[in-house]
């Protein structure tokens, strides 16, 4: 079995020899080995996925302080789970400057909630009364969205013709 | 300008924001915390605006409801 490549266990497939079993094991094989390195190939992309190296694209709300000039860059943050399942309830905070040392979110963007705005946002845990703040951009990501590991995610994102390009910091 | 919070001690973040068993109030601390980074950081009159809301959704959740009972109309022949 050692001696089969994957390349000829994918041209070959299955032995057709009723009788020989050697062919049957080799098959077994065949299929162990595809079984494995699918195996691997799923690995290093998990792998490479949580450093970055795969990107997504998702349209996402967007809270923008200012102007944000065409490819500047900004440090954004991205609220967690607790406001819902990433990356289907993905907001960005986009706040001046690249503010990638604390999770906390952009200061004017939580004092310029008004009361019902907060009690919706931090007590009821949805955006539908603050998201008239946010426009909807195609955002591509370079990093894991869907991630549980911390309460709020920090991206250095650049500003582009068409939406942004977001790079995981943490 | 609002006054902050003032002695409030920082509790713990809970592991699993979406677990059904934490409470409406443990959510929000945990959502505020998250945003401000610090509670202490926290308006103290809009934290127990929010805070208040909070427990009213724990109570709503809790209290069983109550039962109505169906309102039977009684005939009377009259005359």
């Amino acid at each position: 079995m050692s001696k089969l490549p994957v390349s000829e266990c994918i041209l070959l497939g299955m032995p057709n020899s009723k009788d020989d079993w050697k062919s049957t094991a080799g098959g077994m094989g065949c299929l162990f080995l595809l079984f494995v390195v699918g195996w691997l190939a799923y690995g290093a992309y998990g792998l490479l996925d949580e450093s970055g190296w795969i990107q997504h694209s998702h349209d996402t709300p967007v809270w923008i302080e200012g102007e944000w000039l065409t490819s500047e860059y900004r440090g954004c943050k991205m609220p967690g789970r607790a406001w819902g399942e990433l990356p289907t309830y993905a907001h960005l905070l986009c706040g001046k400057g690249l503010q990638n040392i604390d999770d906390a979110w952009p200061a004017p963007f939580r004092n310029g909630l008004s009361p019902e705005e907060y009690v919706g946002v931090f007590s009821k845990g949805h955006w539908d009364t603050a998201e008239h703040y946010f426009h909807v951009l195609p955002v591509r990501y370079w990093g894991k969205i869907n991630r549980l590991d911390r309460d709020t995610f920090s991206w250095s994102c650049q500003k582009q013709e068409s939406g942004l390009v977001c790079y995981a910091v943490n | 300008m609002p006054s902050k919070l003032a002695g409030f001690k920082p509790e713990s973040t809970p592991q699993d924001a979406n677990s059904s068993e934490l409470s409406n109030v443990e959510k929000y601390k945990m959502r505020v915390k998250s945003a401000y980074g610090d509670l202490s950081a926290v308006p103290a009159k809009r934290y127990k605006q929010g805070l208040a809301v909070a427990q009213g959704l724990d109570a709503k959740r809790t209290t069983p409801k109550r039962k109505t009972r169906k309102r039977t109309v009684v005939k009377t022949s009259g005359k």
